[in-house]
């Protein structure tokens, strides 16, 4: 014992003293049906395994992101759609076909840039359906046409004039026999 | 070896055999060897009886699954040893926390409470057992660097050369801490050893 176990020599022997403590009396089958328990035991998985990877939610989880995957591609075909709805008519190009001498002549109404060009009066007044003579009827259309003081330039009630001009001059070609027999049809047509 | 019986086997070489051969009846003598020892030195250390027979399983299951770890150039006794206190000071912190939680979960708007420390008069200190609870009490006082270090040298009388393998400190870390956990435990006795 060196100096300072001396030091405490009282304290050291009351510790010495204190009561054993022994094991409770079951502590051996206690133990080795621990060990044998733990033997057979399956390895466990981990606890992060167990978080994301639950076996009962692998089919669950499989057809939750199927169906998400789809209702985003949904989503977005009719965004995609609706954005087409939501464009302004006038961002549009208008453009009329109608048959002249065996050919389709285009005529462009109004396109964004230019705004409204002129538009073809005759077409919706003066122009004679019931005509037969197909030159006839082009040239007569020509005149009209070249002849037109109606110049109406882009801004939004022009435009709507312009439409109303084209569903005329659509019903009367539609009416026309001679131009019906050339030509297919008359189609107006959006870019 | 061969021609003696288990029985006579020093620790080292009954963990050989358990090792070796897997013989379980080695296992089984070193578990008689060290259960008691083990409590001892573990409800010293923790004051509480169940955790301590909790903690000393889990040692000799440790013991058990991995006998291979053990190496020949240690005392067995060492190695034993070293996984009760580190179960032992594990188990403190768990039963620190749950004391914890539990005297928060009384209080209101998150007061903490002290524990009422239960003074024992001078004329209560004849009883042996009463004598025996207080020094059990000062001693769960002590900070545990120094308690487990106490317990060790005084209680279990390790020399201080195994108590340094033990918690892997240096001899002269281990002496300072032995007599800081003296001079706290004589401190907080002072009412036993007034001279």
């Amino acid at each position: 014992m060196n100096a300072e176990d001396q030091k405490y020599n009282d304290l050291i022997k009351d510790l010495k003293g204190l009561k054993k403590i022994s094991t409770p009396p079951n502590f051996e089958s206690d133990l080795l049906r621990k060990i044998n328990s733990e033997k057979f035991e399956t390895k466990k998985e981990s606890f992060w395994k167990k978080l994301f990877l639950p076996k009962f939610l692998i089919p669950s989880t499989a057809g939750a992101a199927a169906v998400t995957i789809l209702l985003v591609f949904m989503t977005i075909g009719k965004k995609d759609q609706i954005k087409e709805q939501l464009v302004s008519p006038y961002s549009k190009t208008l453009v009329i076909y109608y048959p002249v001498n065996n050919h389709t002549k285009e005529e462009i109404i109004y396109s964004p840039q230019a705004g409204v060009s002129e538009i073809p009066t005759a077409t919706k007044t003066n122009y004679d359906a019931t005509t037969n003579d197909e030159t006839e009827a082009t040239q007569f259309r020509t005149n009209e046409i070249n002849g037109s003081e109606n110049k109406i330039m882009g801004s939004e009630g022009k435009v709507d004039q312009v439409e109303q001009g084209v569903s005329r001059s659509t019903q009367s070609m539609k009416k026309s026999d001679t131009l019906q027999k050339r030509a297919d049809s008359v189609k107006i047509k959006f870019d | 070896m061969k021609n003696r019986r288990l029985e006579e086997f020093t620790d080292e070489e009954l963990i050989l055999e358990f090792q070796q051969n897997d013989t379980l009846n080695a296992f089984e003598i070193l578990v008689q060897r060290y259960k008691n020892p083990l409590m001892n030195f573990v409800f010293r250390f923790l004051g509480n009886y169940a955790a301590t027979s909790d903690v000393v399983q889990e040692t000799m299951i440790k013991v058990y699954k991995n006998k291979n770890s053990y190496k020949t150039i240690a005392k067995f006794s060492t190695w034993i040893y070293t996984i009760a206190g580190n179960l032992a000071r594990t188990e403190l912190k768990k039963i620190k926390r749950r004391n914890l939680f539990s005297i928060n979960s009384f209080g209101e708007e998150n007061k903490n409470f002290d524990i009422k420390d239960d003074a024992h008069g001078p004329d209560e200190l004849t009883d042996s057992n009463l004598k025996e609870k207080i020094i059990q009490d000062a001693l769960l006082k002590v900070n545990p660097i120094y308690r487990e270090m106490v317990i060790m040298r005084d209680i279990q009388e390790l020399t201080y050369e195994e108590i340094s393998q033990i918690t892997g400190k240096e001899i002269g870390t281990v002496k300072s801490r032995i007599n800081r956990g003296r001079a706290q435990l004589r401190e907080l006795l002072k009412d036993i050893y007034k001279d």
